[in-house]
């Protein structure tokens, strides 16, 4: 993922930069003096769906303020974190109103930083460096669909904290790899129901929670979440329904008519698995 | 989900409980005039989410802030005050929100949505 930094001032922004490659060496840190070239960057991290997490953004710069930039990249980039670096603590309040993440004072230490990402979920040191040993030992992930909808780490089968992130989880592999967005979730887990200002938060909590337990296990990259949109990543996990449409004998034999049993909407691909069965017979 | 309320002004307390089930009909709100009882509710509860006023008679809003994150990290903080003179030790004591009085439902809704992501 890629973290921004921008200041004027060049060393203070060296500074910073030397920082942030020290505490996230597998990411990509980039520097900006000028406040128009960090917007035309993100603007391009954009057009090549690639993902801006983080921007460090001083207050007071020459031209376009830090207050100013920070909606400018708002509205390019919605789920950016914003953490403000400055030497003024009379922005406290605007900070707030921009939804920031962070406001540190200057002279910044990798200490003050560090202090602020223990407060950002997934962020802190303990699960970066988590992280960073389970990128190079990638857990295999297993989907079983026959029967009842289970998903493993390795051995372990997930634990999820609601049912309904789990019964999202289900609906994305049952979707191949093709992109929802949050109304199309809300209509599947809750069928009846309006979808409303109180329904849409309940689906974006079920997201959370879902994304949450994935990330607990270690294999948070099996799905891909955007903005209003989440797809299974195929190719991350191993899955008899997968193997079926690919081919695979033994996951067509291990099919008996049950798929994802436990949930309703899922009677559309049990259909069409049955129906392949019988071409196949 | 568990919202925790709290303010000495009871008209405010009311409203803010109104404007919260409006949005969020799954969750249960807890509401406090009182932010000692409040406090000793941080204690012995899960809160996922805290509302509170800063000057308070009794616990003030950071003492409430300072014990639930002690708790619970993961815990989102929101104050709603009159004046931005708190704002800067707000962000230190790692406080997720600050919203000027007065309140209407609208940036109740805000608030709540960046709660969740």
């Amino acid at each position: 993922m890629h973290l921004l930094a921008v200041d004027d001032e060049k060393l203070a922004l060296l500074h910073l930069t030397n920082i942030l490659e020290e505490m996230f060496p597998n990411d990509t840190v980039t520097g900006f003096s000028d406040q128009i070239e960090a917007l035309a960057f993100a603007k391009e991290l954009m057009e090549k769906k690639e993902q801006l997490e983080f921007l460090f953004l001083d207050i007071e710069m020459y031209g376009m303020s830090g207050i100013e930039l920070a909606r400018q990249f708002k509205d390019i980039c919605p789920e950016v974190k914003i953490l403000f670096v400055t030497g003024h603590d009379n922005y406290a309040l605007e900070a707030f109103r921009l939804h920031a993440r962070g406001y540190i004072l200057k002279p910044v230490t990798r200490e003050l930083i560090e202090e602020e990402m223990q407060n950002i979920e997934g962020y802190s040191q303990s699960e970066r460096q988590q992280r960073m040993q389970g990128e190079t030992e990638k857990k295999k992930v297993t989907v079983r669909t026959f029967g009842n909808f289970d998903i493993y780490a390795g051995d372990e089968p997930l634990q999820f904290s609601r049912s309904k992130a789990k019964e999202l989880l289900a609906f994305l592999v049952d979707k191949k790899g093709t992109g929802v967005n949050t109304a199309e979730i809300s209509s599947i887990l809750w069928e009846d129901k309006a979808y409303d200002r109180s329904l849409r938060n309940q689906t974006q909590t079920v997201i959370s929670q879902m994304m949450r337990n994935l990330k607990a296990a270690g294999i948070e990259d099996c799905v891909i979440k955007k903005w209003n949109y989440l797809a299974i990543d195929p190719e991350r996990i191993d899955c008899d329904y997968y193997n079926f449409l690919a081919g695979d004998v033994r996951a067509i034999n291990s099919y008996t008519g049950e798929y994802m049993s436990n949930y309703s909407w899922a009677e559309f691909t049990t259909a069409y698995l049955d129906d392949m069965l019988l071409k196949e017979r | 989900m568990v919202i925790l309320v709290v303010d000495n002004d009871m008209e405010n307390l009311c409203n803010l409980e109104q404007w919260i089930k409006a949005c969020r009909s799954e969750d249960e709100i807890i509401s406090f005039s009182n932010s000692v009882l409040a406090l000793e509710y941080i204690e012995e509860h899960e809160v996922d989410i805290l509302f509170t006023e800063v000057k308070m008679a009794g616990a003030t809003g950071f003492i409430l802030t300072k014990h639930l994150k002690n708790k619970n990290n993961n815990s989102y903080v929101i104050f709603m005050t009159d004046s931005p003179t708190y704002a800067m030790n707000a962000w230190e004591a790692h406080v997720n929100g600050y919203v000027l009085k007065p309140l209407n439902q609208n940036k109740i809704e805000v608030e709540l949505e960046y709660a969740d992501v």
